[in-house]
């Protein structure tokens, strides 16, 4: 039982560090991501989107 | 005809073990209205209590096709379908959970993962603990008591519920009970133990109140990676922080605004009187009063004292490490016990030093706790489960 046991632990204690530590890495390489596509999209020159006409539009 | 209606009451069947069962409802009910302590939780749990320990209600009886569909009680319904066989209502409050939750702190400092990585130490401490127990002939608990009681650490009530029903629904009305009376006593728990491991100068620590801004995008990309990732490495986590990531969604997504907010309000308010009333019913005079019960209550205590240990060791690591001030008090957050372990952490930086803010800090290390005992119970559930 103790030899289960352990290997329980272990595995709990390596995966929850794991997937932790694994977001912690995906949610910075994703903020830098997304900071480069925001800078994209706001880049001086740029042509934006116009919105489209409302139904009350004049 | 009139002399036979004493013997139809439930007065000749009660026992004082039903009887110390109904001063328990009670009691919860008292802690619900009059300390306002957990009162959501408490007051259905409470009642649940009541409700089960009176005999010759019926309420308890599960469906039986035997006996008719006329035999079943609620309560019996509640268990048999919510809790017991099928698990729906620990998962379906996660959603409602999810939708409740704000992850920018989080997103904003991404060390609070690692934080409440570290809170999750109490699980297999209080693991280990039942096991020794087991192995020293004091209780007979073997892998799985010894899992569900030891998730107690995780301070987080359906994840608690889930796994108990999942791995021993014998211990289900004690371990959901233990959890949710210390989530609700956090301010008396770890305040001490915070102070034992941190010196005034730690707890002082000043942190800027701003955290960076998070964009939508952030936000919504975030679920997404949480659902796939954690459902990916972890599958038997998926019921919950599937349920958890979808509710997230829900709310950050900005597109179903009506859904967003039945799912904070109406929604998790219907599967919380639903769930607790089937915990309360759980609590029945014949599982509840034996000496197991105050050994779990013990071990509940340990493994949230250890997790809170953790957490600020943790803390504390991470501290001496970053270049910027940390202060690791909010270690103590990643239990989950959402907000309140994160109001500790936020109370004591500012007892050491009033100019603190901590609330927004801790409150990362606390959201990453609830991923963290969903990700520990779908480890124990993958090795243990049936």
């Amino acid at each position: 039982m103790w030899g289960d046991a352990a290997e329980q632990a272990l595995y709990g204690i390596v995966t929850v560090f794991a997937v932790l530590i694994l977001m912690v890495y995906l949610m910075r390489l994703s903020a830098i991501v997304i900071a480069r596509i925001e800078q994209a999209r706001h880049r001086p020159g740029k042509k934006g989107k116009s919105p489209p006409p409302t139904e009350h539009n004049p | 005809m009139m002399m036979d209606i004493p013997y139809q009451t439930a007065f000749q069947e009660i026992t004082w073990r039903e009887g110390i069962m109904l001063g328990v409802g009670l009691l919860f009910i008292y802690l619900a209205i009059g300390k306002r302590w957990e009162p959501y939780v408490l007051l259905s749990v409470g009642v649940g209590i009541i409700l089960a320990n009176i005999p010759l209600t019926g309420l308890l009886n599960e469906p039986d096709p035997s006996q008719g569909p006329a035999y079943a009680g609620l309560l019996g319904l509640l268990r048999h379908y919510g809790i017991f066989y099928f698990t729906v209502l620990p998962q379906l409050i996660f959603l409602g959970l999810g939708a409740m939750t704000d992850f920018s702190p989080l997103i904003a400092n991404p060390k609070g993962f690692i934080l409440g990585a570290a809170a999750q130490l109490g699980i297999f401490c209080a693991f280990a603990g039942a096991l020794a127990l087991g192995y020293w002939g004091i209780t007979d608990f073997g892998l799985k008591e010894a899992s569900a009681i030891a998730i107690i650490g995780g301070a987080d009530g359906p994840t608690t519920i889930y796994t108990t029903a999942k791995l021993s629904p014998g211990l289900l009305g004690i371990t959901a009970a233990t959890a949710y009376s210390y989530m609700a006593m956090v301010a008396l728990i770890q305040p001490p133990i915070i102070r034992a491991l941190t010196s005034k100068e730690e707890r002082a620590i000043y942190m800027k109140p701003q955290l960076r801004e998070v964009s939508k995008l952030e936000l919504i990309v975030f679920p997404i990676f949480l659902l796939i990732m954690v459902c990916l490495l972890v599958p038997d986590a998926a019921p919950l922080i599937g349920m958890f990531a979808f509710g997230n969604l829900i709310r950050v997504s900005g597109v179903v605004e009506r859904l967003s907010e039945t799912a904070q309000t109406v929604f998790v308010d219907i599967i919380t009187i639903l769930l607790m009333l089937g915990v309360g019913s759980a609590m029945t005079a014949d599982v509840i009063i034996k000496k197991d019960t105050l050994i779990i209550l013990g071990l509940g205590l340990f493994a949230f004292a250890t997790s809170t240990a953790g957490g600020v060791l943790m803390g504390k690591l991470i501290s001496r490490f970053s270049k910027e001030p940390f202060n690791p008090v909010i270690g103590a957050a990643g239990v989950s016990a959402v907000p309140m372990a994160a109001r500790v952490a936020h109370i004591e930086g500012q007892k050491a030093n009033p100019r603190n803010f901590l609330l927004l800090h801790a409150m990362g290390p606390n959201v990453a706790g609830v991923v963290g005992s969903a990700v520990v119970a779908g480890v124990f559930l993958g090795m243990l489960e049936d």
